[in-house]
């Protein structure tokens, strides 16, 4: 892991980390409402805090696979390419893939001002839905960020 | 319909041909056929609104739990324990070393739903020990890496959280299905490794065992039986919801690691990161399993396909048939996950046309996911175990495994003609 993490630099490590502990909290947090639940005594608002925390978990996780380069590919056809040509299509892939995510982190922050305006809250807790959703359109930002820099690394390993 | 065609098209190019992360892929092509069928406004307001529905969903967490157990189970030395007592329990029974490497799989995937962390955490014991005893390197790599599918088999399972997300069912119904065959399958191997050890020299026999010693070795089994039956037995009940139980059988394999004095900082940051990565990687292929299904559903291709089939002059199951060998084919040359996303979208709606049960259905397709795991040249189970016998050539693993692929197929068979070995214990808890 050490040499991992050395690899990816304080990003990866703050990638990791806020996840991680945001997943320990909910198991915690679950764990209790279940036996809460058994002696009928429920934890209030466990629903939205596992909803929500998720979401802050995947905000993450997806610029951290982004980065490590852990999303599944199927490469059967591509290690039989020429050099070159592989070269040529790892760029376009990650460029396309860069694009892509770059849409989705725009449309994802356009909805949370759009929810920051309308004033939506979560209907238990009234947690302020836009935070979520900014948090959100911050992780696919990262998630092109690492695109992009593992893109510029293929092009200074090709100098 | 043709541009559901051209958008299937479309996708194998992008993920064969561009490499391209099989659900970046899937959203991409199901965001432009989106934008293509409607307008592009309204397709990337749809594509942000599913990612947000995805990320923020109560149902989701359940992956990040599961997996959390899985990775928290190979730190704790359950698998050991429960390899180890099985031996004992065998005893001086022919290939008995093989036998306990299938049954200490079973076992393990009762608390990891992960099929190469199974094959790894007891492949690494069992391996040495069965070289040890002169178990020669086909019938003892073959047996790790059949014994690592169960995994995925016997629940808590990653493929029945993945076919329960995207075709809609209860996961705790898929779970209980999942029960029997994977006993089932877990026999069939044991049978496979005890015929595969009479026919071999040296003789494969492991220590003797006294009567009393077997008795006493039952209480290394004691942490597997305990989480499976609240996890498992907690969400058929419907004591918990699937995502509550995930998080009750993880904390209860903390528990018993921090019991045992196994789980360190460390180690609990290792299970952390592969978690953590691990979700980032599904929750990216179901957001695009949902757009590029979403898509699909558009153009009516999957339910004018599903409409064409059933009206074919054939017997039904022979459409089953068809299916299973097409993943059987595909399983050898794409990742197994892969596959299923990727060919779910059609056949499932194929499927309900012809009036089959999707549980039962859904059983059928994780087993054919565990035989892409064993079948060259991708099964990814043969790369963890080649990870761990570095001095087998893989060959010899795949020579290995053949017979229990041959299992793999007979437990099918025995399931299309008896679907009640699946049906039997979801039906059951209904009543």
């Amino acid at each position: 892991m050490k040499e991992s993490l050395s690899r990816i630099g304080r990003t990866g490590l703050l990638l990791q980390r806020v996840p991680s502990l945001v997943l320990l909290f909910l198991v915690c947090l679950l764990v209790a409402d279940a036996i809460g639940r058994l002696l009928g005594r429920p934890i209030t608002g466990s629903y939205e805090l596992t909803q929500y925390g998720f979401a802050l978990i995947v905000s993450f996780s997806v610029a951290y696979a982004g980065l490590t380069g852990s999303h599944l590919v199927i490469d059967i056809v591509f290690v039989r390419l020429p050099r070159p040509l592989a070269r040529l299509v790892s760029f376009l892939s990650l460029a396309l893939s860069a694009a892509l995510f770059g849409l989705v982190s725009f449309r994802l922050f356009v909805d949370g001002i759009e929810a920051f305006r309308l004033k939506e809250r979560s209907s238990t807790l009234g947690l302020p839905i836009f935070l979520f959703m900014l948090v959100l359109a911050l992780g696919f930002a990262l998630l092109v960020t690492a695109l992009v820099t593992r893109l510029m690394k293929r092009e200074e390993g090709r100098l | 319909m043709t541009i559901g065609l051209y958008g299937f098209i479309l996708l194998f190019v992008l993920i064969l041909f561009f490499r391209i992360p099989i659900g970046f892929a899937m959203i991409l092509v199901g965001v432009s056929g989106m934008a293509y069928l409607t307008s592009p406004v309204s397709a990337i307001s749809f594509l942000g609104h599913q990612v947000f529905a995805t990320a923020a969903s109560y149902d989701m967490a359940m992956v990040a739990m599961f997996i959390l157990m899985g990775e928290l189970a190979f730190v704790t030395g359950i698998g050991e324990r429960a390899y180890g007592s099985l031996l004992r329990i065998l005893g001086r029974i022919r290939g008995s070393l093989a036998m306990a490497t299938i049954g200490g799989c079973a076992a393990f995937a009762a608390v990891c739903g992960s099929s190469p962390a199974t094959a790894a955490t007891i492949g690494s014991i069992a391996l040495p020990e069965m070289r040890r005893y002169g178990y020669d390197d086909a019938l003892a790599t073959g047996a790790v890496a059949a014994g690592g599918t169960l995994g995925i088999l016997i629940p808590p399972s990653l493929g029945f959280i993945l076919f329960g997300i995207i075709t809609e069912q209860s996961i705790a119904k898929l779970y209980l299905a999942g029960i029997l065959p994977g006993i089932l399958l877990a026999l069939l191997f044991m049978s496979v490794a005890y015929v595969y050890a009479l026919f071999r020299r040296p003789a494969c026999l492991a220590e003797p065992t006294t009567i009393g010693e077997k008795i006493a070795s039952l209480k290394g089994l004691l942490d597997v039986i305990v989480l499976f039956l609240v996890v498992v037995g907690g969400m058929g009940l419907g004591l918990f919801t699937p995502t509550a139980a995930g998080a009750v059988g993880t904390g209860g394999v903390l528990l018993i690691a921090c019991m045992r004095r196994r789980v360190t900082l460390q180690r609990l940051m290792e299970a952390l990161e592969h978690t953590i990565s691990t979700v980032g990687m599904i929750v990216m292929i179901f957001v695009g399993a949902m757009a590029f299904n979403y898509f699909l559903a558009a153009t009516t291709l999957p339910f004018r396909l599903g409409g064409a089939i059933a009206g074919l002059p054939i017997p039904r199951m022979a459409t089953i048939v068809c299916i299973l060998l097409v993943w059987l084919a595909l399983g050898c040359v794409m990742d197994a996950i892969g596959m299923i996303v990727l060919t779910l979208p059609i056949v499932y709606p194929i499927v309900l046309s012809l009036g089959f049960d999707p549980i039962w259905f859904s059983v059928l397709g994780v087993i054919m996911v565990e035989a892409g795991l064993v079948t060259p040249p991708v099964g990814m189970n043969l790369y963890v175990i080649s990870g761990i016998a570095r001095d087998v050539p893989i060959g010899t693993i795949f020579r290995g495994v053949i017979p229990y692929v041959a299992a793999i197929l007979v437990c099918v068979f025995l399931l299309v003609l008896f679907p009640e070995i699946a049906l039997f214990l979801p039906e059951a808890v209904r009543r």
